[in-house]
C-alpha cells in the first residue's frame, strides 16, 4: 500500500502528462476532421472525368493504407521519414501527425457517411437557386453532416486518446511516458500503471456519456440530418 | 546500402515475425470469438447481475488504452506468482481486449430481430437454448459478419502493440532489421506493406464469406 501512496505523491506530474495526452488527442482530431472533411468534400465534388478518377483512387489508397497498417508502424514510419527530410520537429509534432493522417482516414470515411445520409435534393435546390458550390457545402451541407456525425466524431475522440499511448514510444511524454518515467525512478511498476489505467478510463467513460448524450439528442431531432 | 541488399538482408527477419503476427492474430481471434460470445449471451441473459458483470468488464476493457492493458498483463501476472511466457500474455491481452467488442456486436445483432421472432418461437413450445441456436443465431450473423471482420482486422493490427512487450512479432522484427540495415524508412515500408496486404486478403476473403452467406439465405 506504501508503494501506492508514493503514485498518489507523483499525482501532480501524472495529471501533467494527461493534460499533454488531452491536447496531442485534441489537435490531432482537429487536423484529422479537416483532412476528412476536405477529402469526402472533394471525393464527392469532383465528378468522373479522368483525372477526377485519379484523385479519387489516390484518396481511396491512402484511406485504406491508413486503416490497413497498424498505428504503432504509422507512428514509426513518420517519425523517420520526418527526421530524414531534415528539418528536425520535435517528438510532439510528429506525434501530433501522425494521429491525425492516421485519424483522418477515419474521418473521411465518418464525414463520407455523414454526407450521404443529406439528401442529394439539397445541393441540387442549391444550384438552383444560385449559391456557389463552396456556398452550397459551407452554408448548406456541412453543417448538417457534423451535426449528424457529432457522436461518430466523439468516438474517433476516444480512438485518438486511446490511440495515444503509442507516441511514448517516440518518447513524447504524455500520460504512459511519464507513467514509464516514474516507473523507472521510483522501481514502483504496477501501481503506476493501475493509476493511469484509472484515469485514461475516467476520461473515456466520461467521453462515452457524451456519445450516449449526443446519440440520443440526435434520435430525439427525428434520427434525420435534415430536421 | 543499396535498396536490394536493405531487402534481402530485412526481409527474412520480416517473414520470421509476420509468421508470429498470424499466429498471435489466430490464437487471439479464437480466445476473443469464445469468450466474446460468452459476454454477449450475458447481456442478453434476464440476470440483472450478469449482465452487470458483462457490462462491466466491457467497460474496463473498452475504456482503457490496449497498450496500458499489456503492459498491466506483462507486469501484472508474474507479480501475482504466474510465470507466463510473453508470448501467451499478449495472445491473452489481445483476445480479452477484443472479447468486449465482440460481446457488443453479438448483443446488439441479436437485439436488433424483431420481436416477433423470439415470441413466436416461444409460442410453439421451443426451448431458450433452441431459440438461440436455432432462430436468432443463424438470423444474426449476417448483420454480424461485417462488423466482426471488421474487428479481426483491428486484431491483426492491435498485435503490433506487443512488440513492447518483447513479443518477436513483425513489428518488433522491423526494429531489428532497422537496427541492422539503419534504413528505417525503407524496413518500417516493407512491413507497412506487408500488414496491407495481410488486411486486404482478411477483406478480400470474409467479402466473399459474406456474400455467399447471404446468397444462402436468400435461397
Amino acid at each position: 500500500m506504501e508503494a501506492y501512496s508514493t503514485v498518489w505523491k507523483y499525482m501532480p506530474l501524472l495529471l501533467k502528462g494527461l493534460r499533454y495526452t488531452i491536447l496531442i488527442s485534441i489537435a490531432a482530431i482537429a487536423i484529422a476532421l479537416v483532412i476528412g472533411t476536405v477529402l469526402s468534400v472533394i471525393r464527392a465534388s469532383v465528378g468522373n472525368s479522368r483525372p477526377a478518377r485519379v484523385v479519387k483512387a489516390i484518396i481511396g489508397i491512402y484511406i485504406s493504407f491508413v486503416r490497413g497498417t497498424p498505428v504503432l508502424i504509422q507512428i514509426y514510419l513518420i517519425y523517420q521519414a520526418i527526421a530524414m527530410v531534415g528539418p528536425k520537429f520535435s517528438p510532439i509534432v510528429s506525434g501530433i501527425i501522425a494521429l491525425s493522417l492516421n485519424s483522418g482516414g477515419f474521418m473521411a470515411e465518418i464525414v463520407r457517411g455523414g454526407i450521404t445520409a443529406v439528401p442529394k435534393g439539397q445541393i441540387e435546390a442549391g444550384k438552383a437557386i444560385g449559391l456557389s458550390g463552396a456556398k452550397i457545402w459551407t452554408k448548406i451541407i456541412l453543417p448538417q453532416v457534423f451535426r449528424v456525425v457529432m457522436p461518430q466524431l466523439t468516438s474517433e475522440f476516444i480512438n485518438v486518446i486511446k490511440v495515444s499511448p503509442m507516441l511514448s514510444i517516440i518518447a513524447v511524454v504524455e500520460l504512459t511516458r511519464t507513467a514509464q518515467r516514474l516507473v523507472n525512478n521510483t522501481y514502483i511498476t504496477i501501481p503506476f500503471y493501475v493509476a493511469i489505467a484509472v484515469i485514461y478510463f475516467i476520461v473515456c467513460a466520461l467521453l462515452e456519456q457524451l456519445v450516449n448524450y449526443q446519440k440520443k439528442r440526435n434520435s430525439m431531432k427525428g434520427g434525420k440530418a435534415v430536421s | 546500402m543499396s535498396a536490394g541488399k536493405i531487402i534481402s538482408i530485412s526481409f527474412p527477419m520480416l517473414m520470421q515475425g509476420f509468421g508470429v503476427t498470424i499466429e498471435i492474430s489466430i490464437f487471439g481471434i479464437i480466445i476473443a470469438i469464445v469468450l466474446g460470445f460468452v459476454i454477449g449471451m450475458l447481456c442478453l441473459s434476464q440476470s440483472t447481475v450478469l449482465r452487470g458483470i458483462a457490462r462491466v468488464y466491457i467497460k474496463i476493457f473498452r475504456c482503457t488504452p490496449f497498450m496500458v492493458q499489456v503492459y498491466l498483463a506483462y507486469f501484472g501476472l508474474p507479480a501475482l506468482g504466474l510465470k507466463i511466457p510473453a508470448l501467451r500474455i499478449g495472445i491473452l491481452t489481445l483476445g480479452l481486449y477484443n472479447a468486449a467488442y465482440i460481446g457488443i456486436i453479438l448483443e446488439s445483432g441479436i437485439r436488433a430481430l424483431p420481436k416477433g421472432q423470439t415470441e413466436a418461437a416461444q409460442a410453439i413450445g421451443l426451448s431458450r437454448s433452441k431459440i438461440f441456436f436455432k432462430i436468432l443465431f443463424p438470423q444474426t450473423l449476417s448483420v454480424i459478419l461485417p462488423p466482426l471482420t471488421g474487428q479481426f482486422l483491428q486484431m491483426v493490427k492491435d498485435s503490433s502493440v506487443l512488440s513492447i512487450v518483447t513479443v518477436a512479432e513483425l513489428t518488433m522484427m522491423t526494429q531489428k532489421a532497422v537496427g541492422i540495415t539503419f534504413e528505417p524508412v525503407v524496413v518500417y515500408v516493407l512491413t507497412a506493406l506487408l500488414y496491407w496486404g495481410l488486411n486486404l486478403i482478411i477483406e478480400f476473403v470474409t467479402k466473399r464469406i459474406e456474400r455467399k452467406h447471404r446468397i444462402a439465405q436468400l435461397g
